[in-house]
């Protein structure tokens, strides 16, 4: 059977089909499994691939966890060769086999009707411990990956629907709370099941052939899809860079490098020329970096699109082998989602000028893991507070960014608890959760707000931690939008305001006392285009709601208002006068210079100066796309009124020799 | 007495006459009249014979809240909340509450009350219900002040941990009053006294959104009705009928006024038939609405999203899919055909309604594969333009380059039953169900034509098609019993002492709804009340409701907890201990049911007619009835159509269809 046979109503339906096999999946999933972080924290996917590996569908998970399996499927067919067999169950969480990090365990079923394989059915699922040296397995100290538990390589703990209980006892002596785990086991084999049950009754109602043809067409039609959205594209090779806050050990900032090249209905990434992998544990394999680059491109090139194999076809991705983005053995990988966003936010500042129409402002950028620990007299027992609060989301071409809400690459549940659910559970007091003014991106469509919570320690002690990036360099915006708020973690003890920790959004069990306040504040979103072009009724009423200050409207939209009074001729004025934190420089021809993690700017001393001295961070504006940030350096071969920069840079913002260039200050984030 | 039941549809504004001596049933219907729904009542209700009888009951199910809330147009709102929580509403628990994965556009609606209109007064109520700081007067006067500015039509007062002590709320709403002349306020605990701030809040901003339109249409129609001598009561969502006093007051206990009607027609239909499991498939323009009933009991869900916000109140389990007879087909960027959500709605409609619809629907598809007839559309009121929806076909065929427009026609319908289907498997199969054991219960003007391929795909082999399958909400409402539910939050490990004392909530809770019950007119034998206690493991965020019956015992309640949960996860967990979350209690007054006459037996009639249908690929001559010609006893073959005023039932090859002596048409696949 080809598939011309397959009618367009027979894939519709039986992609319907799939997909409510992958949502019942999940159903049991949640129904049977015994760690919290599982049934209420939603922390696994599932999902159904052909017998080549392609994934043939998915529902709304994240797509953190399914994205990087086809990676994976593929490695264990290339293992085990022709040793498949009905009835084996493979289970794996090594992360450089196209994994994620080692609490993610990943089971694949390879599912036959008769002697064919039809395809694989598989669930990843992250355990709440797999061994290691801390509780929990992740750990910000992990330098390498058997300090962060048991590797497990592709291995068959079931062969020929036999249990291989020697295996599975190795494994489960070798995790902490075992029969959690061990009930989380089974309940990603019931999961497996159902998914088995579903597609024989499948088969049994269409053909094998139909099934197989169908799963190609599903692939084929995807594929179509994505090519087609490719060759929207103008061809040629897109530059970004961006960077995560810092690499523990040095204080510098871990450098992280795209080029993209467009050629017809195909679309490379290369990520030569990123960070070396770090001795922490903010390493990603390169199917974690495939993963981020497909989140954001399918977010600019389709987001309405069904997702499977199809839409990766056109996409290749490369990294150098042992960089952040295609870790090798002995690097340690917990931190794995901090690449995986950045990945996301590089391609995406890439790709601004080259597919306007999907755009925004960037994001938070980071999990924001936040843990309280303490003693709860009230319920007599140690507790530990959870939550990661989503920020602000990116004002797009058309939209304003909207407040705290998860965006565009997280499934949709829940990032804070219920106050009054904290309260009874924890010795702990949430004295405020509000938005957060200012923090937006300012645009002509501002980003959003990010989240302000205050949470008081009510027990004698407390331990607080925190694992989040972007808090130092701020979520940027696109199109001459400025840049948002970034994250935010400080501890408030009276009048005194406490950094906890060297580096900030990194906290490793900073001692709270009593009455001491943990602040979070999430980032805002970025914003699109420049302030001065948002319509001043539009700025009067985010004073009127309170969404940003009367100070910030003068500054950055030049909305000049006093008591509550528009001040329209000042307004006029002030608008006519243009981004006046900008300074405008003629591009020079120079070169791409990186140092401890850096791009250099050299300026003149007297330019340097007047942005903010030699070191501090500015971001040169595209009106047309996203910033490049560098730190400034002064130097006496650089005239007052130029910027030398090397070819990536102009690429990157589309400036040629000559043209004028706007500079614009970073100020970093500092606690209060 | 009588028992008078009046539904508002999209389009029709029904009624039934359930005479409570007799136990006689008769229905009536006008045009529905959208801009004031009122005007309909009031019309139907003084045409209708027999309809004036001093002392009879009136109970309406009304999408007038529904409408108000999914139009957003509502009252202007302001809230009061605990100092620092102004942005509750706002930021809620941080979800999109919609798919939005991968989309960098996505756009949520804004918060019913901007945060202009969202004011904060200092003061603080632990969780173990103390006083931190009492409200501070001079942010109270501040509040007030502002208030006064903003002129709201209502206040909602919403306070931290007021679920457990509410003199704060109380305290402010009493200050407030005294200082605005013309809002109406409203306390979060005084309409879900239950933890979690979120969910209370967002309750009690819908609740105060549609509250002015809801008390006005309901103080017209309560007027009129009382002129009459007459007693007025509305459906809610929970199943049960509640004093329109009560529904003006608490109207976001109606938000599934309308479809409830229709669960419990089912029920009173099936409750005769002797069919005790079922599933119902309300399908109607836009949308179809599917609902589980197990041991004559529909499942129930205490909390649903409306709108993108979430409302706590019990209420029927019910799952809305945007697949209907409107619904269009189209072709995606990548040659795909798709059904819907985009509907034709009431206007343009179906191409075929000849007002100007020019894309092909699921109720044209049905037209042109002659399932539907074309004279028979709301018994031949309607004119039928088949050229346009031919025109409609051919546009599509010409978009996917199909090449058998028949096929793919039906491959149209097709869609749109997957899609239902998907709706039944997550109320069934992912809820722990077997839909194989349900009968299946079409209901709406485009059910009983969809009702055998839905039964098919789930593997279900009878049908039951209800007279009246169209407007069966109206009936349902004459035998609605009067429902009050409780729920008081006593969150606490398990204990035995703890027990003690939930019974004692649960026995003052019965009391409330037994004085309300007494007030509204009923007789204490005719008063029913269950209690549920909410149970989880500790850390858990999700508890299961296990009912208390008398002599229960702490032991007794933790081994029922355990046999539910099993029966949920599979799996229990002995060694972890148990928490008490919320008590909850229904009391109802139960009202005599309506008889379904039963028919005599008869002779199978000539067809009325006869035309070519098309299933699964193949054209067949079909025999066509009238529904009202078939009695008891006669049996029809499929392939065969009948028809009746409202709706259409389709029999494919493969099913037979006969009549029950209540007149419900059984089909049954043949095997």
């Amino acid at each position: 059977m080809t598939d011309s046979d397959i009618d367009l109503v027979t894939l519709e339906i039986i992609q319907e089909y799939f997909v409510s096999t992958v949502r019942e999946m999940r159903v049991t999933m949640i129904r049977t499994a015994h760690s919290s972080i599982i049934y209420e924290g939603h922390d696994f996917s599932c999902a159904l691939l052909d017998a080549s590996g392609n994934l043939v569908a998915q529902s709304e998970d994240s797509p953190a966890h399914i994205l990087p399996l086809p990676w994976q499927v593929r490695e264990a067919r290339a293992f085990f060769g022709g040793d498949l067999h009905p009835g084996d169950v493979i289970l794996v969480n090594d992360p450089y086999t196209s994994g994620t990090h080692m609490n993610d365990v990943a089971m694949i079923v390879p599912h036959f009707c008769g002697d064919d394989l039809l395809g694989f059915i598989c669930t990843r699922a992250h355990w709440g411990d797999v061994g290691g040296m801390t509780p929990g397995s992740i750990s910000g100290e992990a330098t390498e990956f058997h300090q962060e538990g048991l590797r497990i390589p592709f291995v068959k703990v079931h062969e020929r629907g036999k249990p291989v209980d020697a295996l599975l006892r190795l494994i489960f002596s070798n995790v902490r709370v075992p029969d959690e785990r061990e009930g989380d086991f089974f309940a990603m084999l019931s999961c497996c099941n159902t998914a088995a049950t579903r597609l024989d009754q499948l088969v049994s109602r269409f053909t094998f052939p139909a099934v197989t043809a169908v799963m190609r067409g599903l692939i084929d039609r995807a594929e179509r899809r994505m090519r087609s959205a490719i060759t929207a594209i103008t061809p040629g090779t897109y530059y970004y860079e961006d960077y995560m806050d810092a690499d523990l050990r040095t204080g510098n900032p871990v450098l992280l490098r795209v080029a993209i090249t467009v050629d017809g209905d195909t679309l490379s990434i290369d990520f030569a020329g990123s960070s070396p992998q770090l001795a922490g544990p903010t390493n990603g394999s390169l199917a974690v970096a495939a993963m981020g680059s497909f989140v954001a491109l399918k977010a600019l090139l389709d987001p309405e699109g069904p997702i499977n194999h199809g839409a990766f076809v056109p996409i290749t991705v490369a990294a150098p082998e042992g960089s952040i983005v295609n870790v090798k053995p002995p690097g340690a990988t917990g931190g794995y989602t901090e690449i995986r966003r950045r990945v996301e936010s590089v391609v995406m500042g890439a790709l601004a000028r080259a597919v306007p129409r999907y755009v925004s402002g960037d994001i938070k950028g980071a999990s924001n893991h936040t843990y309280i620990g303490s003693y709860n007299r009230a319920r007599d027992r140690q507790t530990i507070f959870y939550e990661y609060p989503a920020g602000g989301t990116g004002g797009y071409n058309g939209h304003d960014g909207h407040h705290t809400l998860r965006a565009y690459d997280e499934g949709d549940f829940a990032s804070i608890q219920p106050v009054e659910s904290v309260e009874i559970e924890h010795a702990l007091l949430v004295e405020a959760c509000t938005l957060r003014p200012d923090s937006c991106g300012d645009g002509t469509y501002r980003g959003g707000l990010g989240m302000h919570r205050e949470v008081r320690l009510l027990a004698d002690e407390g331990k607080f931690s925190e694992l989040s990036d972007r808090n130092i360099l701020p979520p940027y915006g696109v199109c001459a939008g400025y840049a948002a708020a970034p994250n935010n973690f400080y501890v408030v003890r009276g009048e005194e305001v406490i950094s906890p920790s060297p580096i900030p959004g990194k906290i490793s069990g900073f001692p709270m006392v009593k009455g001491d306040i943990a602040v979070l504040q999430s980032g805002g979103g970025g914003g699109y285009g420049s302030p001065l072009e948002r319509p001043v009724d539009k700025v009067l009423a985010d004073l009127h709601e309170g969404i940003i200050t009367e100070a910030r409207a003068a500054e950055r939209y030049g909305v000049i208002v006093r008591d509550g009074v528009l001040d329209a001729a000042a307004t006029a004025e002030a608008r006519a006068a243009g981004a006046t934190g900008d300074r405008g420089l003629v591009v020079a021809g120079g070169e791409d210079t990186f140092r401890d993690g850096r791009r250099i700017l050299r300026l003149s001393p007297a330019t340097t100066d007047a942005l903010g001295g030699s070191g501090a961070l500015v971001e040169i504006v595209s009106d047309t796309g996203a910033p490049l940030r560098a730190w400034l350096e002064a130097t006496d071969d650089v005239a007052d009124d130029e910027v030398p920069l090397g070819t990536i840079a102009r690429a990157i913002l589309a400036l040629d020799v000559g043209g004028t260039s706007r500079i614009r200050p970073l100020p970093g984030a500092r606690p209060g | 007495m009588k028992i008078i039941g009046i539904d508002t549809g999209g389009t029709f504004t029904d009624l039934a006459l359930h005479d409570v001596t007799t136990g006689r049933v008769q229905i009536a219907k006008v045009p529905s009249t959208p801009a004031n729904p009122a005007e309909a009542v009031e019309r139907i209700l003084s045409e209708s014979r027999e309809c004036d009888a001093p002392g009879s009951r009136v109970v309406h199910g009304t999408t007038v809240a529904t409408n108000a809330l999914l139009e957003r147009k509502g009252a202007k709102l302001a809230v009061v909340m605990t100092k620092g929580f102004r942005d509750l509403l706002e930021i809620g628990r941080t979800r999109r509450a919609g798919p939005g994965l991968f989309n960098t556009r996505f756009v949520k609606a804004p918060p019913l009350v901007p945060r202009s209109q969202r004011i904060e007064v200092d003061e603080r109520i632990m969780a173990d219900g103390s006083v931190l700081r009492a409200p501070d007067p001079a942010t109270l006067e501040q509040a007030a002040q502002a208030l006064q500015e903003i002129d709201a039509d209502v206040v909602v007062i919403c306070l931290l941990h007021a679920y457990k002590n509410d003199a704060h709320e109380r305290l402010v709403a009493n200050f407030l009053r005294s200082k605005l002349n013309r809002a109406k306020i409203i306390t979060s605990s005084s309409i879900v006294p239950e933890f979690r701030e979120y969910e209370r809040l967002s309750s009690a901003v819908v609740n105060g959104f549609v509250l002015p339109k809801m008390e006005g249409y309901l103080e017209r129609l309560g007027k009129f009705v009382s002129e009459r001598d007459q007693s007025f009561y509305v459906m809610g969502s929970n199943g049960g009928i509640m004093t329109a006093q009560k529904a003006g007051t608490e109207p976001f206990r109606t938000i599934l006024s309308g479809p409830a009607g229709g669960v419990n027609g089912a029920l009173l239909v099936c409750r005769e038939a002797g069919v005790e499991n079922f599933i119902t498939c309300d399908m109607g323009g836009t949308s179809t609405d599917v609902s589980l009933v197990q041991g004559l009991k529909p499942m129930m869900a205490s909390e649903s999203m409306i709108a993108s916000m979430p409302l706590k109140v019990p209420q029927l389990d019910i799952n809305t899919v945007g697949a209907g007879g409107g619904s269009i087909a189209w072709v995606d960027i990548d040659d795909s055909l798709r059904v819907g959500p985009r509907s034709a709605g009431a206007t343009p409609g179906p191409a075929c309604y000849g007002r100007g619809g020019a894309e092909l629907t699921v109720t044209d598809a049905d037209l042109l594969l002659g399932r539907l007839g074309e004279a028979t559309l709301l018994g031949g009121r309607m004119t039928i333009d088949r050229s346009a929806a031919e025109a409609a076909r051919d546009r599509l065929v010409a978009a996917t380059g199909y090449g058998d427009a028949d096929l793919l026609t039906e491959g149209v319908v097709r869609l749109a039953v997957a899609r239902m289907v998907s709706a039944i498997r997550e109320i069934s199969v992912e809820r722990g169900h077997d839909p194989r054991l349900f009968t299946l219960l079409p209901l709406g003007g485009a059910g009983p034509l969809h009702s055998a391929e839905i039964a098919e795909e789930l593997g279900i082999d009878e049908i039951l098609v209800p007279p009246y399958a169209g407007n069966l909400s109206a009936f349902g409402l004459t035998g609605a019993n009067l429902r009050y539910d409780y729920a008081a939050t006593a969150i606490g490990t398990f204990t035995a002492a703890g027990f003690a004392q939930l019974v004692d909530t649960a026995a003052e809770l019965v009391e409330r709804g037994r004085e309300q019950l007494m007030a509204d007119g009923f007789e204490s034998d005719a008063v029913s009340a269950e209690t549920h206690i909410e149970l989880r493991y500790r850390g858990q965020a999700f508890e299961i409701g296990v009912p208390v019956t008398a002599g229960d015992t702490e032991e007794t309640m933790r081994q029922r907890f355990e046999t539910l949960y099993r029966t949920r996860y599979g799996f229990v967990r002995s060694d972890k201990p148990i928490e008490v979350v919320t008590v909850r209690v229904v009391v109802q007054g139960k009202v005599t049911q309506p008889r379904i006459d039963t028919l005599d037996a008869g002779v199978m009639p000539e067809p009325s007619g006869s035309r070519p249908t098309y299933w699964r690929g193949q054209w067949s001559e079909s025999a066509v009835y009238d529904r009202d010609d078939l009695s008891p006893g006669c049996v029809v073959e499929g392939p065969a159509v009948i028809e009746e005023f409202s709706c259409t039932t389709y029999v494919p090859p493969g099913w037979t269809a006969g009549l029950c002596k209540h007149g419900n048409i059984r089909m049954e696949r043949r095997r």
